[in-house]
This record gives structure tokens, sequence and C-alpha cells, in this order.
């Protein structure tokens, strides 16, 4: 196995989070945007990152450098992760996090992905698959970080997002009619995925017509980012959610994105309602800062933590209390086989026997179909066939999607995307696989070589 | 009409003059070496990183398994979700956990970015 590159980062600027405009090009106010940047001296103009870009973002032929279109970026930095020259940087925010950890009011909590738990051991030696989880979080301890899991965070998704996927087929599939029942009328099946931030902006960007089938349930990452500065402040915790200064750990750069959406200050808007906080503070995002497990390992660097060397022991606690649903949630296929995990448990009353359904993942197929019969426990144990599509990847497969689709809106009940081939597991935010220059050798004899 | 056409008649230089066989050679060879170059390594990133990504996935999926045997498979099993419910007074979807958990906030960004091409 190759070795890991650094990849070189830079810190937000002031243009970051753009001007006073309400809009700029696709970017709200607020809205972070230049996540993923080509540094045009190292950029040799090779075009391999077109060939990973979702959305034809890159501009620039071959032998030039190029360029990334901010408006069109969805900055899920797959370009990134796979440029031969390491040429792409990412915006990183390990400073502003390094100087938050040595302030003795704020109650720093890391909240790593389940992606990130497979990969990190990579920065350190390790190889990849490698799982840290209680070595991951005594990593954190010992860095001055508190512990909220992610996966936590993404049974809560399951849970909310599995009960709106049931409202839809009893309103879309059953005919039911009733009042618990009115808002899925305006959102039609097939019900797409909501946790890829680049999938979202992609759809936002491309294929706004896509938008109604879109899950309301907010990713796990944002789900923590709430409760974490409500639930866990009042009842675990015990902390002023004012000082509770929220990191998430991702194998993604598009998170970076997603923390900056304005509307994700639900916590602060909540506490506010309910006067638990004073009217006058000003607002709060719920992540206040994104990692990615390349970041994190940069911050354990600094800190002088190797966390292969750390203890594997720990008590399990609350914040980090998940189930194997959760945990897949990091490859593709994952978030669907854990939905129906649970609506099969709701629908028919009784658990999968198998809880695998190997029939969903997708590793090495584009998209992949599935028929998965559902005894409904309601109607004495009749069977619905739910009709499912995993989407492994966006660059190749969006387009496909959307025109099959056109073709038979009727055809699927439910499509995961996931942006990155393999899902979060090979994600932007991801250790870096160095390329090397073995490739070169077949090309050498040819007149190249002068 | 006619007078207006000759004006702008133009006549490229012919290609001999600028290019012998030998640089037509070389220049073609360039190009299509560069062209080969970028797809070999386009097919051999994919080809390394199936590798690591099947690694990375494997990882997960053993991690399922710790979870699935000690009775922890799907998601309405996790304790500490239905705490959260109960601490909080709601459900799924009720009216807290839709203050919290969910969004209303999709953006229609694609006539934004049309506006930014039509004055580019």
């Amino acid at each position: 196995m190759s070795e890991v590159s650094k990849i070189r980062t830079f810190p937000p600027s002031k243009e970051s989070w753009g001007g006073e405009a309400a809009f700029e090009g696709t970017h709200r106010k607020g809205e972070l945007r230049g996540i993923i940047k080509i540094n045009q001296d190292n950029c040799v103009g090779c075009d391999t990152c077109t060939a990973f870009c979702p959305t034809e973002a890159i501009k620039g032929s071959l032998g030039v450098a190029h360029a990334i279109s901010t408006n069109k970026c969805v900055a899920c930095g797959q370009c990134l992760v796979n440029c031969p020259f390491g040429a792409i940087e990412q915006m990183s925010f390990v400073d502003e996090i390094m100087k938050k950890l040595d302030d003795p009011k704020a109650f720093v909590v890391a909240h790593p992905s389940p992606a990130v738990r497979v990969s990190i051991a990579e920065e350190f030696g390790g190889t990849p698959g490698d799982l840290t989880i209680n070595r991951l979080y005594n990593a954190f301890e010992k860095a001055g970080f508190h512990n909220y899991d992610v996966n936590f965070a993404a049974d809560q998704t399951i849970l909310e997002e599995g009960t709106e996927f049931i409202k839809k087929v009893r309103y879309w599939v059953l005919g039911e009619r009733g009042e618990d029942l009115e808002h899925v009328a305006h959102h039609p099946l097939p019900h797409f995925t909501s946790c890829c931030p680049a999938w979202v902006k992609n759809a936002e960007t491309f294929h706004p017509e896509l938008i109604p089938h879109i899950s309301g349930a907010k990713s796990p990452i944002q789900m923590g980012g709430a409760l974490a500065k409500t639930w866990a402040a009042e009842f675990v915790w015990k902390k002023d959610p004012r000082d509770i200064y929220m990191v998430s750990v991702t194998p993604c750069t598009a998170k970076i994105f997603e923390a900056s959406r304005p509307e994700f200050n639900s916590a602060y808007e909540h506490l506010k309602a309910e006067s638990k906080i004073p009217q006058e503070t000003p607002s709060f995002q719920d992540i206040d800062a994104v990692l990615t497990a390349r970041d994190a390992a940069e911050i354990f660097r600094r800190k002088g933590i190797n966390p292969l060397t750390m203890s594997d022991e720990r008590e399990i606690e609350t914040m980090n209390v998940y189930t194997g649903a959760a945990t897949i949630f990091g490859a593709s296929g994952g978030v669907m086989e854990a939905a129906l995990r649970t609506a099969y448990f709701i629908l028919s009353g009784t658990e999968l026997s198998n809880p695998d359904i190997t029939l969903v993942r997708g590793y090495e197929q584009d998209i992949v179909e599935a028929t998965i019969p559902v005894p409904l426990k309601a109607l004495n144990g009749k069977i619905i066939n739910v009709k499912v599509a995993v989407v492994n990847g966006a660059s190749r497969n969006i387009k496909e999607i959307v025109k099959r689709l056109i073709d038979d809106k009727n055809q699927y009940h439910f499509v995961e995307v996931m942006n990155c081939p393999g899902g979060c597991v090979n994600g932007g935010g991801q250790p870096v696989r160095t390329m090397g220059t073995s490739w070169l050798h077949p090309l050498l004899p040819l007149p190249l070589r002068a | 009409m006619e007078a207006t056409k000759e004006n702008y008649f133009y006549a490229e230089k012919p290609v001999g003059q600028l290019l012998s066989r030998r640089d037509f050679l070389k220049a073609a060879g360039v190009s299509v070496s560069a062209i080969a170059i970028s797809g070999y390594v386009v097919t051999d990133i994919v080809q390394k990183r199936k590798s690591y990504i099947a690694l990375r996935q494997q990882g997960l999926y053993k991690d399922d398994k710790r979870l699935q045997k000690i009775n922890l498979a799907g998601s309405h099993q996790n304790a500490s979700c239905l705490k959260v419910y109960q601490d909080m007074g709601t459900k799924p979807m009720g009216e807290v956990a839709e203050q919290l958990l969910h969004t209303k906030t999709y953006v229609d960004r694609s006539n934004l970015l049309m506006q930014g091409a039509h004055h580019g």
C-alpha cells in the first residue's frame, strides 16, 4: 500500500462567507464558498480531476492550469483526493480549533463520523479499514475534546427519516389520509436521502425539480449539533449551550459548506423561543466548525498524540451509544440498509431475521437496484414490495437516475444518493493515498522521455 | 453585398509552410501520448481506489457485526435515542423533533446560477 500524502490547506478568509448581498452566484449570504481550490502553480493540467467532478465545475483544457467555478462546485473534494500531483487544496479550521482548545471557558466537543474511524489510522501508519473507536475517543479526550459520536445522531436520523418514509408509504402507496399525513402530501415518492451535503447542493443547483422529493430529515451531523446544544447541554453535560463548541470530524469537505447554511441554527432558535438563553444572544450555528479526517490527524500531530497508541479501553457513555445501522452510514448503501432495518421493524412488527441486506450495498456497481418485500402488520401480513435504488457516486450516475425517473416516476420508492463512489469512506476529507510514479514506467520509452 | 464579402476575404497559411512531416508526427505523438497518459492515470486511480474503499467498507461492516452480536442492529434499539425523545417530551416527527431535527429549507439555486451565466 502506498503512503499517505500531506494535503495543503488554507484558512478561511473574510471573503469566504461572502459579502452583504443576500445571494452571490449560487451561494446565500453567510454560506462558505471556495472550500476547494486548485493551486495554479502546482497544477500541471493533466485533466484527471475533471473525470471525477460531479458537476463539471472544473475549467481548463489539457495542459493548462485548471480552476474551479465556485458557483458550480459542490465542495465534495473528489478532485482533491484524486489529483495525482497534490495541486488541490482545502479550507481548514485547524488553527481556530487549536485556539478554542486553549480557551478554558469553551466546552469543545468532537463529533466523529462513521467513516473517520476506519481511515484515521492511515495518517499514523495504519492500514485502510483499521477500526479505531475507543482509541479515537481517548485521543480526542487527551487533546481536550469531549465526545459525542455522530453514529448516535445517525440512529436519530434513521428514526426521523424512517418515520417520514413510512408516512409517505402510507399516503402515497396505501392511500391513507389523515391529519398526521398532511405534510407528506406535498412530498411525493420517490423519497431521496438528505445526508450527503454535496448531493443536496447538486440537486438544489442542477435538479431543483427533485427538491420536494428530498427528505426533510437533517443529516446526522446537523441533528447532532442541534441536540448537543439543547438536549445534551441540559440533560447530560449540564452546560450553558452558549459555551458549547461543536466540532464535527468528517470524511467530507462538503460538510464544511453544510455547517455554514444559515438555517442550521435550530438550537439557537429553539432555546430563544423557550427563553432558555437571553433574547439578545447573537445567533450561533449548530455546528461551529468542521474538521476533515486529515485535519483531525493534524490536530493530533500538533498535540503529539498518536491515536493508534492510545488505550482501547473505555466505558460506554450515553453520548457514544450507537447501533450497527448507524456505523454503516459511511458505506454506500448503508443509509438505505439502516433505514430498511428500522422501517421493516415498524411496518411488520418483527425484526429482520438477518439484518444484513447485502443486496443494497454499493461497491462495484454505479447504481444498485433492489426490491425488498415487507409484510404489513396493519394489513394482516399483506406484502408490499419496496423498490429501492442506491446511487454510488454522483459524477456518472445522477443524470442516469434523473433520466430513469423521467421515464417512470414510480419505479422507486426510496433512493439513496452518495456523491462519492463507495460512500463516505471515499470522501473528499479522507486521508489521500499517494499515487507515486510507478504508473509512468510503461510510458517512459516513448518520445516523451526527452 | 458582393464587395463587402471581398473585404473580409482571408486565406490561411498553408499548413505545409508551418509544419513539416516530421513536425506533424512530433506534435501528433505528443498530443496522443498526453491524452493516453491522462486516460491511463484515471484508470489507474480507479483501480487503486477500489482496493482501499473495499478495506474501509469492510472495517465498517466489522463494526456492524460486533454491534449486531450485542443486539444493536437497528436504530430503534438505541437506548440513548429513546432517552432523547423522553427527556425532550417528543417523538419522531413530533413538534420539538420537527424544530430541531428537520429542515424546511432547500433552496432552488438554479435561477441564481443562470443569472451568473447571463451577466458573465
